[in-house]
């Protein structure tokens, strides 16, 4: 076991480092998600960090990557510095990108699709949207009603989709449909790429409560043409698990959670209140030194599933499933205790210029509700674990 | 970055689950705890064979010379089985704080000793306030006819009747700081004035309170240096604590196990109870903890088997591993349903030791308030960010 970088990661987490000091705008930091009026920056981004070849070190080198070996830890470094450097928007359109479209293309796409994606996705000159839940499937995915008949050399798809982020900003939908007519659950189930600005689409853009956006969009007669089916017809769920499985490890990065809270304590170690040293309460610091335990494990989670990904050529579900419902688990309870420590001050928000810690804490309230359901939230992937993880049976329908 | 056992770590774990599955089966160890010692005395011998009474001492005194990490992972598999012995007390205390601090000759008389399993050596440290720090420590020594008369009296002293001889911490000179002052000694266990009570616990394992009545000792048993003891007990007691939380990871792995197999074969409401999802979220959010904590304890030994500052691991995993494996003894426990509330479960040996053990060389509540002194009192963040260490 060793917990340290080798020289080789650690150069490199260095130099990730110095890139993002360097070449992202404060005004995108902090942002925890893609936010729409910043796509352009974003993007500027996401292509310089295209251009140092970072995003293609994994793959072969026909389709414009680096064909390294030892990949999933450079991409683990970089995502995690990113998520460390406070710009996780830039991370999660990488993770979309290159983690879970461009690896499952790589792994069940047609050579068509292939040549014609992978290298926009390498250059960053194209974005996706995750179009799979609805309005009455949610966690429950296997029951979408959203239909993609073939008529003659297309598809035809119609349905609703929800909480479908980004839909309004990208090229391409990375879709869940049915194309088997009276399928049912699993069966049926097809993936497919669906130009977003085909006709017969409709996105409506509508905020959350952590202030980012989302849309639902509806898919009205929309026509697809065949050979944007990814993989195979009918094996839409077997792809969906391949591509959610590399979502949950990549996407869900622990440093979104304990971060802030790091960045809490450094400034109860100088706050006053009314004269008050908060450091020096000993409840406040009892309490802060239980949560300290709490992020400590959930990195350690992280460390866990990426290791075990490196070191064992395996897709860490169980772990990242452990790593992302801790996050949500401890979502709430540490914007809790900060908001109880700052007191009203708390409640502030970064439009008060008068907040303590630009209203972080307000925000970061706000957004734990986020944490409860996004990607599987808690009970989907304490699902997982117990199933997948423990062995125990499913539960009956 | 690599969290990955060696294959001499999984050779070391293999044969350590091996001999202990067949050794202590449960019905066995639930038998063992009304044996009137209060503890299997006979497997001790069988641990000695096994070489593991030296596994962190050097060769030249007979031991393994293993990493504390390698010990994390042997007392992981003890606790798989709840197997009660003197190994903290003996090996892991006090053995460790002679070869720390004793002279040469010390060691070679104490050390090969343990490591045959000729001797017991009790750690007399804990006293009224049970706290594993400096401050606690009451119990006076003063000089005297060219060697110490100590007076005082030590608490939840496990193995303590049951030992060849006793390290005793005491106060030789009085100071501002806590942590100046201390010495240790090395005292026969059946010296003039050592009185015994058996304690009445939980626990199972022999403990006592022990009273110094004013018991001489021979300036030659003072080990290390006179009121120098702290920088001997500070690094035995990190190391103890880790390597305690193997037993107590252990512990609540096992507990978990029987909880998994139970929840597949229990049958309610026409179905395995663990087809339920109130089940699965007990067990799984109990396994997320268990094994966070596993690796914080991993975390914590790799610091000290590399020289690394290690003070706020080793706090934040005790503390971890103590809510952690109580939690999932509590929850193995409960999935048993009302015979896991019968005299005879066999998930009880594991709830009372991860309860005991929550207790042992510092609570949670204690270990949390060695954090916020790190986290709160020190530099920003309390890491340097240039720093390779992955965890932070």
């Amino acid at each position: 076991m060793d917990f340290r970088f080798t020289p080789e990661e650690q150069a490199f987490r260095m130099e990730v480092r110095q890139f993002i000091e360097d070449e992202i705008p404060d005004v995108i930091k902090g942002v925890e998600e893609i936010h729409s009026s910043h796509i352009e920056l974003e993007m500027e981004v996401v292509r310089k960090i295209a251009a140092r070849g970072w995003l293609g070190a994994a793959y072969p080198k026909e389709y414009g990557g680096r064909g390294e070996n030892n990949v999933p830890m450079t991409e683990y470094i970089l995502l995690d510095e990113l998520h460390l450097g406070r710009a996780a928007g830039i991370s999660l359109t990488i993770t979309y990108l290159v983690s879970i479209i461009g690896n499952t293309l790589l792994s069940i796409a047609s050579e068509d699709l292939k040549q014609r994606f992978i290298p926009r996705i390498l250059n960053a000159d194209i974005r996706f949207a995750i179009n799979y839940s609805e309005p009455d499937s949610g966690n429950d995915i296997a029951s979408i009603k959203t239909s993609a008949m073939l008529d003659g050399d297309q598809y035809v798809v119609n349905g609703t989709k929800r909480f479908i982020t980004c839909a309004d900003t990208s090229d391409y939908m990375w879709s869940l449909v049915r194309t088997e007519k009276g399928s049912r659950r699993h069966r049926g189930l097809s993936i497919m790429l669906i130009k977003t600005d085909s006709p017969g689409i409709t996105t409506i853009p509508y905020k959350m409560m952590n202030g980012i956006e989302t849309c639902d969009v509806i898919m009205e007669e929309v026509r697809v043409p065949k050979e944007n089916l990814v993989g195979q017809e009918g094996q839409g769920w077997s792809h969906l698990m391949e591509a959610l499985s590399r979502e949950r490890f990549t996407m869900i990065n622990f440093k979104g959670v304990s971060g802030p809270f790091d960045r809490f304590v450094q400034w109860v170690r100088t706050a006053e209140i009314d004269g008050e040293h908060l450091a020096e309460d000993p409840v406040t610091r009892q309490r802060l030194a239980r949560q300290h335990l709490d992020m400590v494990g959930g990195k350690m989670m992280q460390l866990i599933a990426a290791s075990r990904a490196v070191h064992n050529d395996y897709v860490p579900t169980v772990e990242a499933a452990a790593s992302k419902s801790w996050r949500a688990v401890q979502s709430w309870p540490k914007a809790d205790l900060a908001v109880e420590v700052m007191r009203s001050y708390g409640l502030m928000t970064e439009e008060d210029a008068n907040a303590p810690i630009d209203g972080l804490w307000a925000a970061e309230y706000c957004w734990a509700g986020h944490e409860m359901s996004g990607a599987g939230g808690l009970d989907l992937n304490r699902k997982i674990i117990a199933q997948q993880g423990l062995g125990l049976p499913r539960w009956s329908n | 970055m690599n969290l990955e056992f060696s294959e001499e770590q999984k050779m070391l774990m293999d044969s350590a689950r091996g001999f202990l599955e067949s050794a202590c089966p449960l019905d066995k160890v639930r038998e063992w705890e009304s044996l009137p010692e209060g503890y299997p005395s006979h497997m001790w011998p069988r641990v000695v064979e096994m070489g593991w009474t030296g596994v962190i001492y050097p060769e030249a005194y007979g031991g393994l010379d293993l990493s504390i990490m390698d010990a994390t992972l042997l007392m992981r598999e003890m606790g798989r089985v709840a197997l009660s012995t003197p190994f903290l007390s003996t090996v892991l205390l006090s053995g460790r704080a002679i070869l720390e601090g004793g002279s040469e000759e010390q060691k070679k008389d104490v050390l090969p000793a343990i490591v045959e399993g000729k001797r017991l050596v009790s750690f007399g440290f804990s006293e009224a306030n049970a706290r594993p720090n400096a401050a606690s420590v009451k119990t006076t020594a003063r000089a005297e006819d060219g060697g110490y008369v100590l007076s005082g009296s030590k608490h939840f002293v496990e193995f303590a009747e049951q030992a060849d001889q006793i390290l005793i911490a005491a106060r030789t000179s009085d100071s501002e700081d806590p942590e100046q002052g201390l010495t240790l000694f090395l005292v026969d266990a059946r010296a003039p004035g050592i009185h015994y009570e058996t304690l009445k616990i939980m626990a199972l394992q022999p403990q006592a309170r022990v009273t110094l009545d004013n018991v001489y000792v021979d300036s030659g048993n003072v080990v290390g240096e006179v009121d120098q003891a702290w920088s001997v007990l500070n690094p035995t007691i990190q190391v103890a604590t880790v390597v305690l939380c193997g037993y107590m990871t252990g512990l609540a792995e096992r507990a978990l196990d029987m909880a998994i197999n139970y929840s597949k074969e229990r049958v309610q409401y026409e179905q395995p109870i663990g087809a339920f999802q109130a089940i699965q979220n007990y067990l799984a959010a109990a396994w997320t903890k268990t094994t966070m904590g596993e690796y914080m304890a991993y975390y914590a030994a790799w610091l000290i088997d590399n020289d690394i500052s290690s003070r706020e691991a080793v706090a934040t995993a005790k503390a971890f591993v103590g809510y952690a494996s109580v939690e999932a003894t509590q929850v193995a426990t409960q999935l048993h349903g009302g015979m896991g509330a019968t005299a005879d479960a066999r998930t009880t040996p594991f709830l009372k030791w991860a309860k005991q053990l929550q207790h042992t060389l510092g609570s949670c509540t204690y270990h949390e308030t060695v954090v916020a002194q790190e986290i709160i009192d020190k530099d920003p963040l309390g890491l340097d960010v240039s720093h390779s260490v992955a965890l932070t």
